[in-house]
């Protein structure tokens, strides 16, 4: 061993030069930490419009200001100029449906961000891979067993969906794997063939459970039949503890994308963090579908959009799909609520309607690249 | 130093490689070659821990590898695979860090040692004009140096290389084998490098061993390895070895008619 390889390995070259290093490492200190603070104030700002938006309008439209001023003064001494029927409407019907509808969104993206880490395949959804009918079969059948009355019967409903999100998972990831990588064809064939072999059985079973099958139609749609604050409570835990697990793993998720090999002998576990992120998103995934049914393409477009602004960087990725993803599905159930008022449309068939094109057009996109 | 010791590898049912047996010290480059589909890769593959091992073990510094957990492995050894179907939108800065992955805690911060660490491997490999660039705009030859960063940020002293020349030029060539090189020559890494272009290997190798059938035919010098008789039979045509005329390393030529 020379002098000089000696004097390379010792600690102290390193030390002596930590201006050099931070220098070449970071060109630009303060407009970098702008550049990635940015993204999360344009997608909070767009959430905070949404919730308000979604809270103001309705049959009884109450001012988006309004909204703000009546929820302030539960923290700050506001004194009360609206009428109490605001009040009630707001915090009986309107929040309780804003809240599920938020959370759902987030689940949705989150989880969706991370089935397309996980399987390495910008077209990976848990709609468009089964795992959304295979959680709508598991809460199905907790709701025709027993439909949910008491707080206890309404977390049966999330964890009968996981149950069957996750067997949907596996064997979905099983079908579409081809030697040691799962191609978006074989991926979404997969998905199609179990998520009509779910579907097909969950219609079976509404179908004897007469008396509920119209809740259960409306609840399959995305139509948010449940009302009130139990089914926000219900999913609350799911979906923290599941998108707080994929947050974490942003950067696992970004060393996985240069295949399993590589990524192994780079020294992450792979087995173990596959295991870890397919549950916990199958987790996110089910608490969604467990009270608003089954929405497609939220999980698909909104990770995207987020990737074509931002990059792939799954650290950035996985909270900015969260964030704009409560956002979107807010946008289109406001357009769901108000596009045919009085009547209103399962929030499911408008994010049909705007996803199923844009997944066209991405389809489309990655037959001319890999855009990942 | 690595040590290969009665290694046998099954692809399903059958062997493919059987009873692979040699060292690697510190400070040489021992190149792996032979036709295709003998199994370069598949060693490479098996060494790293990537496949299953029917039978023998690999030593590092007397240490069983893959007795050892997934994290500790990747600070003892480093591979550099081909450059081919990486994430594009990654940076360089950030494919680099990723070598740092075994030492970093369950948060994944990197300290100002990973980054240390990561600026010496990119400066080690002039990737640094590079940091801030997508690694889907770079030059095939690019790419390979930024994985051989990564592999260096790993600050494992042994590393594989799998065909890291398949694809580049010749300057390219010579300039990622000079790299190859220095880093044993000079910085006493043990470095394995598959290489099916005999004269690169007949050059820049301090030994060679020659992959048939699922065994090691021969093992040594170029000088010793590269005769017409050992490559015309491995090969299966008539191939003949002259003395190459500035370095006076074997110059393989195949007799194709």
């Amino acid at each position: 061993m020379s002098d000089r390889e000696k004097e390379r390995q010792s600690e102290g070259e390193i030390e002596r030069q930590p201006s050099e290093l931070s220098l070449s490492l970071h060109p630009s200190t303060s407009p970098s930490l702008i550049r990635s603070i940015s993204p999360y104030l344009w997608c909070g700002l767009a959430l905070i419009v949404a919730l308000l938006l979604s809270a103001a309008i309705g049959a009884v439209s109450i001012p988006p200001w309004d909204v703000a001023r009546v929820l302030l003064s539960r923290v700050f001494p506001i004194t009360p100029d609206w009428s109490d029927t605001f009040a009630t409407i707001l915090f009986d019907i309107r929040l309780p449906r804003t809240a599920l509808i938020a959370l759902t969104g987030a689940a949705l993206a989150g989880s969706g961000a991370a089935y397309q880490g996980l399987f390495r395949n910008p077209l990976a959804d848990p709609y468009l891979i089964g795992i959304a009918s295979g959680a709508g079969l598991g809460a199905i059948v907790a709701m025709a067993w027993q439909w949910p009355s008491s707080m206890l019967g309404y977390m049966t409903v999330p964890l009968a969906a996981f149950i069957g999100a996750l067997l949907t998972a596996a064997i979905v990831y099983r079908l579409a794997r081809v030697g040691r990588t799962t191609p978006i064809t074989t991926l979404i064939l997969a998905g199609v063939a179990v998520g009509s072999f779910t579907t097909a059985l969950t219609t079976f079973l509404m179908l004897r459970s007469q008396g509920e099958l119209r809740r259960a139609i409306g609840w399959m749609l995305g139509g948010f039949a449940l009302g009130g604050w139990s089914p926000v409570i219900a999913v609350l835990p799911f979906v923290i503890i599941g998108l707080t697990i994929l947050t974490l793993f942003g950067r696992p998720l970004n060393v996985l994308q240069f295949g399993d090999d590589q990524a192994q002998q780079m020294g992450l576990n792979v087995d173990r963090v596959k295991l870890i992120v397919i549950i916990a998103a199958s987790l996110t995934a089910a608490a969604a579908v467990a009270f608003s049914g089954i929405i497609g393409f939220v999980g698909l477009a909104v990770p995207h959009l987020a990737r074509l602004i931002w990059g792939g960087d799954y650290r950035r990725l996985v909270p900015l799909s969260i964030i704009g993803g409560a956002a979107g599905l807010l946008c289109a159930d406001i357009i769901a609520r108000t596009i045919i008022a009085p009547q209103e449309v399962p929030v499911g068939v408008v994010t049909a309607l705007l996803g199923a094109p844009f997944f066209v057009w991405l389809l489309r996109r990655a037959k001319q690249q890999t855009f990942w | 130093m690595l040590s290969i010791q009665s290694l046998t590898i099954n692809y399903g049912p059958r062997p493919i490689l059987r009873d692979i047996t040699f060292d690697v010290q510190s400070g040489e480059v021992v190149a792996l070659i032979g036709p295709n589909g003998v199994g370069k890769s598949t060693l490479i593959r098996a060494i790293s821990g990537s496949l299953p091992i029917a039978q023998g073990c690999v030593l590092i510094d007397e240490r069983d590898l893959h007795r050892l957990p997934i994290e500790q492995r990747a600070r003892l050894i480093a591979v550099v695979p081909q450059a081919v179907r990486l994430p594009e939108l990654f940076s360089v800065l950030d494919t680099v860090l990723m070598g740092r992955t075994p030492y970093l805690g369950w948060l994944g911060r990197e300290s100002a040692t990973d980054r240390s660490v990561v600026f010496e491997a990119m400066k080690r490999t002039s990737t640094l004009e590079l940091t801030s660039r997508r690694i889907g705009e770079l030059s095939g030859g690019e790419q390979q140096r930024v994985l051989i960063a990564r592999a260096l940020a790993q600050s494992a002293r042994t590393l594989l290389l799998d065909e890291p020349t398949a694809h580049l030029d010749l300057k390219h060539q010579a300039s990622l084998l000079n790299l190859v090189g220095s880093l044993a020559h000079d910085e006493g890494y043990a470095i394995l490098i598959a290489l099916h272009d005999l004269n690169l290997a007949a050059l820049y190798a301090d030994r060679v061993a020659l992959l048939s059938n699922g065994h090691v035919v021969a093992l040594g010098t170029p000088d010793e390895v590269l005769t017409t008789e050992q490559l015309s039979l491995v090969y299966g045509l008539h191939i003949s070895v002259y003395e190459h005329p500035a370095h006076g390393t074997p110059l393989v030529l195949a007799d194709g008619r």
